[in-house]
Formats: structure tokens, sequence, C-alpha cells
């Protein structure tokens, strides 16, 4: 895993390889074992890199024996071997034991179809210097990130916002329409950013850079139409083949010249991927775990009960709410987002917690929600559309209650009032946002706090209506379940889960996390699968479930689904509040930093200094506005 | 106590505690439900009333005939003032 950087002159003019150093250097947590930069004529490419496969001849930027490709790559190609072998048989020479050159050769032998022959988590640029084209690519799912601008008269591109920011003349604003979009769906919808100018390749993207000519193509996307093709297998079948399929997903994702660990959350999806792990690599094995003081949020009886189960030797960091309170502006710098829970926190923690115990790659669970069945909010649409079927019956909306069983407030609601809250119109029936409506709406409730002048610059933008125009033509043809996992995969997943949560926290201490759920056949066989063996009734997971029956306890199949969660508000108004949290939160800095009304602000802040604070709302609220005045204060010129 | 306190106590209590002091956001008769109260934020509204008025909010109460405009939230609690006089002066 790595950090990549780089730039291409328009003007004819060679890059400056002390600006390309500048913006690498901001990666070194990426890859703090080696840098390297490369000037090709009008492209200049950088690269940190982090050794994990081919430690002795795997440096970077790396070119073709002819010089006339080079590359600069972030992530694995799982499936190198194979399609070396497969190369080698076309007739190309290999220097090197790495993936980054298999790349280059595929992209030799397949052009820009290259990546579809890929199996893994990538972005990477190279430059093509016979056609004097830049190509770049991220993979499929949107595990690793890939950031771009233009400005006079260069393009540049990097792993990270901070990178891009290093060169003088990017700018430094947030992009209102871009914190519109973070404020309804937590996280931008590519190829915007939080910030002004800044743009991302979208998940299962490729862009090519010829001259200021930019052109972005999908290159693959996964489809629900044949949704039930499997119908004819029987479940014992479809189990077995999920599991096979695992199987050969951690497999590969074991390929790797440096030791491997996993996350221990003590859930299904990552229980199982230790599981595999353990399987497949037979030997000891090291596991990692999150604790939390508040016991709230604390797993540790399962993580313990799964560790020993299958034989890992595990780790834990402890996390408390000063912890949450402490690290929180390092945090920011990394997930270069404003974030609307403390989740991505304690991942932090435990990402520094396996460097710290030699680790540079962790398996982890991740995908497995989305993919096979797992989210609450797929059963609470199934639960809204099935009641509005006869909206005046009296039992279905008491199937409410069996959602969110974590949520004390929500339990403790009558059954008049939940009525008041998820009656679904007709207008919400046929909208195909349907599954995500409520929490949408939820979350768009805090834009309330926007200042006058940032709803202005927002204007008529509406998140919902340009998401809706955007969804792929078959969509409407899906059933209505795959309809919800879509929205959830194709912007939660990337925009907030792996990058946020993921890429961004691990990477932030040098550890790479690989994704066996990820992996695109287990996404492809997944998608046409009947959804009533993805979800049965109510009973989530159902297929992964009968999968894992064999390696994982007994407990962690029965146990109610608990998503990860950590304290949010109560971190920071306890009594041992850190000062930076006065001081972002005072009036003057939200009015410098622009975005917030400070009367609103003020508002939500008395409220939770006051204890009188306690609904979901207000903590979204409250770390909504505190993560975005810690990265107006490190990334903008406010 | 007169219509307009408990209307001034009522919409002092949704600004603050919904609309982040926000008073512009609140129109007398707009939805509380589509765009003031969420789902997770009725039980304020319950413990509030309770606790400010003294009255006590039956589950069953909790429609949008009562709580779905300011005004409705009024006309609402002033019932159940009324019906707690009633009962106290024995009527």
């Amino acid at each position: 895993m790595c950090g990549i950087a780089g730039m291409l002159r328009f003007d004819g003019g060679q890059p400056d390889a002390h600006r390309l150093e500048k913006m690498i250097a901001t990666l070194h947590h990426r890859g703090p074992d080696a840098h390297g930069i490369h000037i090709s004529g009008i492209a200049g490419l950088a690269h940190a890199r982090l050794s994990i496969i081919d430690l002795n001849t795997g440096q970077q930027p790396m070119s073709t024996e002819d010089a006339r490709l080079w590359i600069t790559f972030n992530g694995e190609i799982f499936n190198y071997i194979e399609l070396r072998e497969e190369l080698i048989a076309k007739g190309h020479r290999f220097l090197t034991r790495s993936d980054t050159e298999v790349i280059l050769h595929a992209y030799r032998e397949y052009g820009e179809d290259c990546v579809k022959h890929f199996n893994g988590q990538w972005a990477f640029a190279i430059w093509d210097s016979a056609e004097q084209k830049l190509f770049l690519s991220r993979d499929r799912a949107g595990v690793r990130p890939l950031f771009y601008t233009q400005s006079q008269n260069a393009f540049l591109f990097a792993s990270e916002i901070k990178a891009l920011m290093a060169s003088a003349d990017v700018s430094r604003e947030f992009d209102p329409q871009g914190m519109d979009q973070v404020f309804t769906f937590w996280s931008p919808i590519p190829p915007r950013t939080a910030f002004k100018n800044i743009f991302q390749i979208p998940p299962a993207h490729s862009l090519t850079v010829k001259g200021r000519d930019l052109r972005l193509k999908e290159y693959w996307s996964p489809s629900y139409l044949h949704n039930g093709d499997l119908r004819h297998r029987n479940e014992h079948e479809a189990a077995e083949e999920l599991l096979a399929l695992l199987q050969d997903a951690t497999r590969i994702r074991l390929r790797s010249d440096v030791p491997v660990g996993a996350y221990l959350s003590g859930g299904l999806d990552s229980t199982l991927t230790t599981a595999l792990v353990r399987k497949v690599a037979g030997d000891r094995l090291r596991s990692f775990s999150i604790a939390f003081d508040d016991t709230e949020f604390d797993e540790s009886p399962y993580q313990q009960e799964a560790s020993s189960y299958i034989g890992t030797e595990n780790s834990h960091v402890s996390c408390s709410h000063a912890d949450i309170a402490r690290v929180l502006p390092q945090v920011i710098q990394h997930t270069e987002l404003p974030i609307l829970r403390t989740a991505p926190v304690p991942m932090f923690l435990l990402s520094k917690l396996v460097n710290r115990s030699g680790f540079k790659v962790v398996l982890t669970g991740e995908g497995a929600d989305e993919a096979l069945g797992g989210y609450d909010i797929f059963k609470e649409a199934k639960i809204r559309r099935f009641w509005a079927n006869h909206p005046d019956s009296k039992w279905r909306p008491l199937l409410l209650k069996r959602l969110y069983p974590y949520l004390s407030d929500f339990q403790r609601q009558s059954a008049a009032s939940l009525k008041l809250f998820f009656k679904t119109t007709g207008d919400d029936l046929a909208s195909p946002l349907f599954s995500h409506l409520p929490r949408w709406e939820l979350t768009s409730r805090l834009k309330l706090l926007f200042s006058s002048d940032f709803r202005a610059q927002i204007g008529g933008f509406n998140a919902l209506g340009e998401l809706e125009t955007s969804l792929p033509s078959e969509f409407h043809s899906w059933p209505h379940f795959s309809q919800g996992e879509h929205l959830e995969a194709r912007y939660f997943l990337p925009g907030y889960l792996l990058s946020s949560q993921g890429d961004r926290m691990a990477m932030a201490h040098s550890v790479e996390g690989r994704y066996p759920f990820l992996d695109y056949r287990v996404v492809e066989f997944a998608a046409k699968l009947p959804v009533n063996l993805k979800m049965k009734v109510l009973n989530e997971k159902y297929l992964l479930k009968r999968a894992s029956k064999n390696l994982v306890p007994p407990s962690i199949l029965s146990r109610r689904k608990q998503p990860y969660r950590a304290p949010d508000s109560r971190s920071f108004f306890n009594g041992s509040s850190q000062s930076y949290v006065s001081d972002v939160l005072s009036p003057g800095s939200v009015k410098k930093a622009g975005v917030f009304d400070p009367r609103a602000v003020a508002a939500i802040v008395d409220k939770f200094r006051a204890g009188k604070a306690s609904s979901v709302k207000d903590d979204m609220a409250l770390i909504g506005v505190l993560s975005t005045q810690l990265l107006a204060s490190q990334f903008t010129n406010q | 106590m007169q219509t307009t306190d408990i209307e001034r106590e009522v919409k002092t209590f949704l600004i603050n505690n919904y609309l982040f002091g926000k008073s512009e956001a609140l129109a007398d008769n707009a939805s509380l439900l589509d765009n003031v109260i969420d789902s997770t934020g009725v039980l304020e509204l319950v413990v509030f009333l309770q606790e400010t008025f003294g009255i006590t909010v039956e589950d069953e109460e909790v429609t949008p005939d009562n709580i779905e405009s300011v005004n409705k939230v009024v006309a609402y609690v002033e019932r159940k003032l009324a019906k707690r006089s009633a009962v106290k002066t024995g009527r």
C-alpha cells in the first residue's frame, strides 16, 4: 500500500521536481518505506512506498523495459500471479516479481481494458509517453482513493487531497454542493468532494487525460437484472458456492511478503473472515480488536469468544470518551471530509495498534452487509413497504420495533409515534430512493445549521434529485431490495465506510486493509442470488450465516446484529473536554469558516452543555459541526 | 394558562430543541412531522409537554391530530388542561 501523486503539464513545460516532492511528502504516512519521483517530458509521477510485495525490486515509479510506459501505483492486484503467467504465455518478459509490473504489461497487452482483468484494490496512473496520454484508474469497489484537480497549466492527481493542496495554485475552499451532499448522504457523490475544484475518480472508473481533455469512463457495474438467476440452486449448494468463493477471495488476499493479520469486531463478517484466514494460512494468526470503556458499544466478550474459537492471538485497543475527544483533530486531518459520527476515531486507534505490533496488512469483513443483505436499512425499507400495502394495519408498524434494538430511544417509542414517522406516502413508494429516504431526510435537517451565505451558494441544488437522475438506466427494473443494496454499495460504502472509516484511518498508520467480501466475483455472485436468500423475512444475511455455520461460534451466528458504533457527543461534554472544542465552536471561528450560522451552532452547543440533547439528530449535528470546523481550520483559507 | 402562553412555550421549545434556535424555520400550520421533529426526537416533545404543563401524554395520543402542527399541539394541551381542571373541580 502506498501513496501516489503526479502532474501533467498543459503548456509543454517539464513538471517541477520540487513541487512533486512537496506533494509526495504529505503522503509519507501512506508509504514510509521509500519515496520516488520520475519526470518524463510533460509528465511527472511520484510515489511513497509501503513495501508489501516484492520488497527488493518493486520500487516505483516503475517503467517498461523500453521506458515507454511509466506507472505510479497504490494497491494490490491479487490475481497478479495468474495474470503474469498469462502474459508470459503471450510473450511478455518480466524483470521483477511485483504486481506493479503486471499492470504495465497488462496495459500494453489489453490497453485501457486491462482493468477488467484485475482482481484487486487499486489507484494508479500510467503515463504513456508514445501516446502522450495519462491513464488513471480506481478499483471496482472504491477501496483506494484517487483525487484530481486542474490548475492553470497542469493536471494534478494524488491519493489524498492534502497532496493536491501542497501545490501552491490549488484552491482551498469548501464546495457548497459537495457539502450539501455530505449533509444528505454522509459523503459527497463522486466526482465531487468537499472542496471546490477538487474531484475524485468514482469507483469502477478510469480517467484518461490527453492535453486538457479529460475522459471519465465506467468499466464495471454490478447488475441486479439477473437477480434470482441462482434460484434453481438449492440453499445448500448456494451456501457452498458462496463459501468457496469467499475462501478463494481470502486465499489471494493473503499474497504478501510481510505477515498478515485480521480485524476482529465480534460480528459475523469479521469472524468469518478471520476464520477463513486461519483456515487458508494454517499457522498462527494475529487478530486485532477495539474495546470500548462505554459498555453500550463494547463487544469484547464476542471478540474473545471468536478469538479462542478460531485460535488467534488477539490484541485490543481500549477506547474511552476522552480518547475520542483527544484524537478527533488528527482523524479529520485524514478523513478530509466532515463526519457525522465518531466511528472513524476508534479505527484510527486500531490501526495504530496494528502498526505498533509490526503488521502492515489486515484482512477485514467490510462489504458483506451491502452484498448479502445485512443492513437494518434494508429491513426498515421492507417493513415500510409491507406496511404501505395495508396502511391501516394495527400490527404491521409494530414490526418496526424489531429494528434498532440497540437504540434505546427508538425502543421506548410507542407504536403510535413509530407510525407517525414511518408512515409511507404514495410519493415515497414511487421514489427510486425509497429505501434511503428516512435516513437522508433526517440527515438533511442538519442543513438548517448552514449560514444564509452558504445556503445562497448552494442555491437551488437538489442533492436527491441529482442522484435520482444519475442512477443506472436499468435501476428501475431491479427488485426493490436490490435498489437499496445498490444505493448502499455505490455511495455509502466507498464514500464513507471504505474511506473515512477504512483506507484513511488504516493508512494514517501505514496499514493496508484487504476485503474478501469485496472481491468482484463475490459481489457478482451475490447480485444474482434471489433476495430471499440474503434476507429471509427479517433474518439478515441468511445465506451467509448458513455458509458460516462450521466456521463461526454458534453464539456469534445467533446474536442480534449490532452495527459498529462509537460514543458520539458524550465524548465532548463530559467535564474533561479538550480546549480545541471551545475554540473551533466559538462564534468567531464559526463565522470565519462561513459554513454554519453562529447562532444555530451556539444553540446546539448550549443544548449539549445543559445536558438536554439526546436525539440522533443532535448527535449528528454536533459531530458534523465540530468536524467541519476542524476541517476548515486545517484545509481552507478561512 | 392562556392560549398565547402555551403557544409561546411550545414554539420556544420547538425552535430551540429542533431548529437550532432558528425561529424563521417554524410556521404555525407547517407540518412538524415533515420538517421539524424527527423519529428519535418525539420523546423529547412528550417529556416537554408532561414536564411543562403537568399533563400525562398517553401513547395513543401521539397522533397527527395532536402533534402535526403548532396549532394542533396547543389545542391538544388546552384540551388536556381543561380535562384536568374538570376532574379537579369535580365537574
